[in-house]
């Protein structure tokens, strides 16, 4: 082949490639803009992506192009070494210009950030919520390696939070002071706030879907910091309460939370040893000392739980722990 | 028959082969000791990022290292690749350029100078014996954070010696290069006609003096809420765990100032050699050198705006974040008007430093984002800021370092690294940075977190740490091929002073130089008195 043509098989090569894997990205969301927001602080943020995406577009399509345009305009092309360009020492007018422009640039940045900031921090309510509802407030603690949502109705439930579409939600996000530090995140559901120990965050959200938003903790937090996931359950508002019912006081799903990230009920051994037929789940007692106070590599995944935790947990590892 | 001749006296003992390097006081060969240092470094950091990236082919976790060990390589890898080859290879780097580009005889302290070596190699060899200890090495991150650093079982304590006995030794060495910047340069240099290089040294080493006091109390306090029962960030005894965050970042942020200014030194140093042209705005290059490292003091708090700071500070730290860009700018666009008519010649260094205009450039701007603190909610602690950091340091610091390392082995060693093989490590790094953190921009849009051995089963995640992963063996094979072209640079051909046709002091000597550097020097009357000579024996010789 030629060279021209080379160079044209080569590029048209690339561009394909590129476009193969663009195609589709573009098609489903492959990670070209944030997940799809579904409450109205992650849409402001969405809008502020996006603000930031053309602003910072611009600046880079600019220098890669003069880049690559001067790469290729004042290449050496047959000239000898030391054969010297123009002596040109600076230009104060060209420089102030560029320093006013960048300036102006960043300025935009910071004023559509101020100018969105309410839409994400302020609690908004829903147009249509009756004036009698008040917001659903939730506590919101990051153990190691799960998530425990109390209501105010004082269900609580572990890594599944249950709340009614169309309604706001204020999470009040902490870790207990014995734990360390854990991120809240559901990204289709606005930003992140750390869990801090001995600190109480505050945050919110409307789901404006029915629907599973999932998220991950997202402050480094120990061995099982990958596992530790969690997820908002959005339902109609008639449903609500049966859902919030199906999890709250479920010896199972609270099991799945806080147990079985680390240990197989059966079968081979996980992070920590298989639990299907040993003693101390089958023993009351000795299930409390050892959730309250953790053993060697075991955080203290109990402690501070009321026993009404405790029972809920026990009656379902009793049952499924000692039927070999 | 052979005669054997004994010498009439003797040599000593320490000017023997191996010795001679232990006692040394040249700046040249502490320079040195700090390059190859680093780059063994640099292959044991490496070696963990892609033990990881293949970790990360799979979601599952756990299939190639445990959980244990993959916590404990990331935080391995950020501490190696910041306080064990970025930081110490620039010091290498200054060490043994500053003299010659000054045109002094050696450090001004030269034994403070082998002392500031010593102490990091010393350093260097606490944190890898972290490994062996009971606990293993540190499984916390890079940082440290309490309350978790005072929790973990692994060896925090262990790491934190390394880490001061690093800080001692990179504050002696930045005592040493302010003191000899000041007080070392030859009859003409005045600031103004200084080196570039020099300048980001200058600022490098100013910015160490200030900013690593506040990481060595930090450690210390969380040395002592570990062993002394104190509890300075202990919540559940009346501490404040944020406060360690104030005080590591006060560090931490200007250390990637600390890691990136030499390297964009480098970069102008590089680009008007090879566009035979005078850099484009010395004096904003120079200054806005400063300027940065004067705002990387005030910038912070931008790593921490999930702590849930009141938004008038958070505002006010996004102000001065993205107010970085601007003195970042002026550095591209004057790069970019140096090549403007000039007559470019793509040598391996050229290409590294243009690689950097490019692939920095990502990194710069993907920072204006980020520092837009309700997007960083968003982003915060996912893929994003991973593949944020990497463009700016691995785009940034590393193309820099390789920039000098091609464009300097000459000098170093009185021989050339080969163009060939030189140019292939180049595109694989460029194409294989940008495979390797192109995507995961992505996956940090999309959700996936920092720090985890295994991801949630979603679209696109697996496709997006495979592509990520492919590119990173890329950059391994990269570096192999700098490998090769190192060991066959033994036979390569032996060239003059000044194989490039430079600009600066350095190319005046000998390559090596000899031990006091110069027998004479020029009186400088410009930033590029190499220049000057040739133009002068030009004009003679007509």
């Amino acid at each position: 082949m030629p060279p021209a043509v080379r160079r044209f098989a080569s590029i048209a090569g690339v561009v394909l490639g590129a476009l193969a894997f663009a195609a589709p990205a573009l098609a489903d969301n492959a990670g070209l803009t944030p997940v799809d927001p579904k409450s109205p602080n992650a849409e402001a943020i969405n809008d502020t992506y996006y603000l930031l995406l053309g602003v910072t577009g611009i600046v880079f399509f600019a220098v890669e192009i003069a880049l690559v345009v001067f790469l290729l305009r004042y290449r050496r092309r047959g000239r000898p070494v030391d054969a010297e360009g123009p002596q040109i020492h600076g230009n104060t007018r060209l420089e102030v210009m560029w320093t006013v422009v960048p300036v102006l640039l960043v300025a935009i940045v910071v004023g559509f950030v101020f100018y969105k900031l309410p839409e994400v921090t302020d609690v908004t309510r829903a147009a249509n919520a009756p004036a009698d509802e008040p917001n659903l407030v939730i506590d919101v603690e990051g153990r190691r390696f799960y998530w425990e949502f109390r209501y105010p109705d004082g269900s609580i439930t572990y890594d599944t939070m249950v709340v009614p579409v169309n309604r706001t939600v204020e999470l009040n996000v902490t870790a207990p002071d014995f734990d360390v530090i854990h991120s809240w995140w559901i990204p289709a559901l606005g930003g992140k706030i750390d869990a801090i120990p001995g600190t109480i965050n505050h945050t919110w959200f409307r789901a404006g879907e029915e629907g599973e938003y999932e998220g991950s903790c997202t402050e480094f937090c120990g061995l099982q910091h990958a596992e530790m996931t969690m997820s908002v359950r959005a339902v109609s508002a008639s449903s609500y309460e049966l859902e919030l019912t199906r999890f709250a006081g479920n010896g199972q799903a609270q099991f799945e939370a806080t147990c079985a990230k680390c240990h197989n009920l059966r079968g081979p051994q996980l992070v920590g040893p298989t639990l299907g037929g040993n003693p101390t789940i089958a023993d009351r007692e000795s299930l409390a000392t050892l959730l309250r106070e953790g053993r060697g590599e075991m955080p203290a995944v109990g402690r501070g739980w009321t026993d009404e935790q405790l029972d809920t947990l026990f009656a379902y590892t009793r049952r499924v722990g000692s039927g070999q | 028959m052979a005669v054997r001749v004994e010498p009439i006296y003797p040599v000593p003992w320490y000017r023997g082969r191996f010795a001679s390097w232990l006692v040394t006081t040249n700046h040249k060969r502490i320079g040195l000791l700090y390059i190859w240092t680093s780059l063994v470094f640099f292959l044991l950091g490496g070696v963990m990022a892609l033990l990881m990236r293949t970790e990360l082919l799979t979601p599952e976790t756990a299939d190639v290292v445990s959980r244990q060990t993959y916590n404990q390589l990331f935080t391995m890898h950020g501490l190696t690749m910041v306080f064990l080859v970025i930081v110490p290879i620039l010091a290498g780097f200054g060490n043994y350029l500053v003299p010659l580009m000054i045109g002094a005889r050696d450090m001004v302290f030269p034994r403070l100078n082998a002392f500031s070596y010593w102490t990091f190699l010393m350093g260097g060899v606490v944190l890898y014996s972290s490994w062996f200890s009971a606990g293993g090495a540190a499984d916390t991150g890079w940082y440290l954070y309490p309350p978790y650093a005072t929790r973990t079982g692994t060896s925090v304590d262990l790491t934190i010696l390394g880490l001061h006995l690093l800080a001692v030794s990179s504050l002696a060495g930045a005592i040493n290069f302010v003191a000899t910047i000041h007080v070392l340069r030859t009859a003409g240099m005045s600031w103004m006609r200084m080196p570039l290089f020099v300048w980001t040294i200058y600022t490098y080493a100013w910015l160490l003096i200030i900013a690593l006091p506040s990481v060595a109390a930090g450690l210390t306090m969380l040395l002592l809420d570990r062993t002394a029962g104190t509890h300075f960030f202990l919540p559940d005894e009346g501490g404040n765990a944020v406060l360690y965050q104030h005080m590591f970042w006060f560090f931490g942020h200007p250390e990637v100032y600390i890691m990136v200014l030499p390297a964009f030194g480098i970069v102008s140093e590089v680009i008007p050699v090879f566009s035979r042209k005078p850099i484009f705005g010395y004096a904003a290059i120079a200054f806005s050198t400063v300027g940065i490292a004067f705002v990387s003091m005030l910038v912070w708090a931008h790593h921490m705006f999930a702590v849930g700071l009141p938004n008038v500070l958070n505002g006010f730290f996004m102000i001065a974040s993205v107010l970085v860009g601007v003195p970042t700018g002026i550095k591209i666009i004057n790069w970019l008007a140096t090549l403007w008519r000039g007559n470019v010649t793509f040598t391996t260094p050229m290409l590294f430093a243009l690689g950097l205009v490019s692939v920095f450039t990502i990194g710069g701007l993907t920072g204006i984002m980020i520092a837009a603190f309700p997007f960083d909610w968003q982003v915060h602690d996912t893929y994003f800021i991973v593949a944020h950091m990497h463009y700016v340091l691995f785009g940034g610091s590393i193309f820099g370092i390789f920039a000098g390392l091609y464009y300097w082995w000459p000098k170093m060693f009185g021989r050339m690294l080969g163009e060939g093989l030189g140019k292939l490590n180049f595109w694989l790094y460029f194409i294989g940075i940008n495979l390797t953190f192109g995507p995961q921009h992505f996956l940090g849009l999309l959700g996936m977190p920092r720090r985890v051995a295994g991801y949630r089963d979603e679209p696109w995640w697996e496709t997006w740490n495979v592509v990520s992963s492919i590119g990173s063996f890329l950059l391994g094979l990269g570096t192999l091929v700098f490998l090769v072209n190192v060991w066959r640079s033994r036979k390569a051909r032996r060239v003059g002073n000044d194989p490039w046709l430079g600009d600066t002091l350095e190319w005046y000597t000998t390559s090596p130089p000899p031990e006091h550097n110069f027998d004479k020097l020029p009186y400088i009357s410009s930033p590029r008195p190499l220049r000057d000579l040739r133009r002068r024996l030009q004009e003679e010789l007509k």
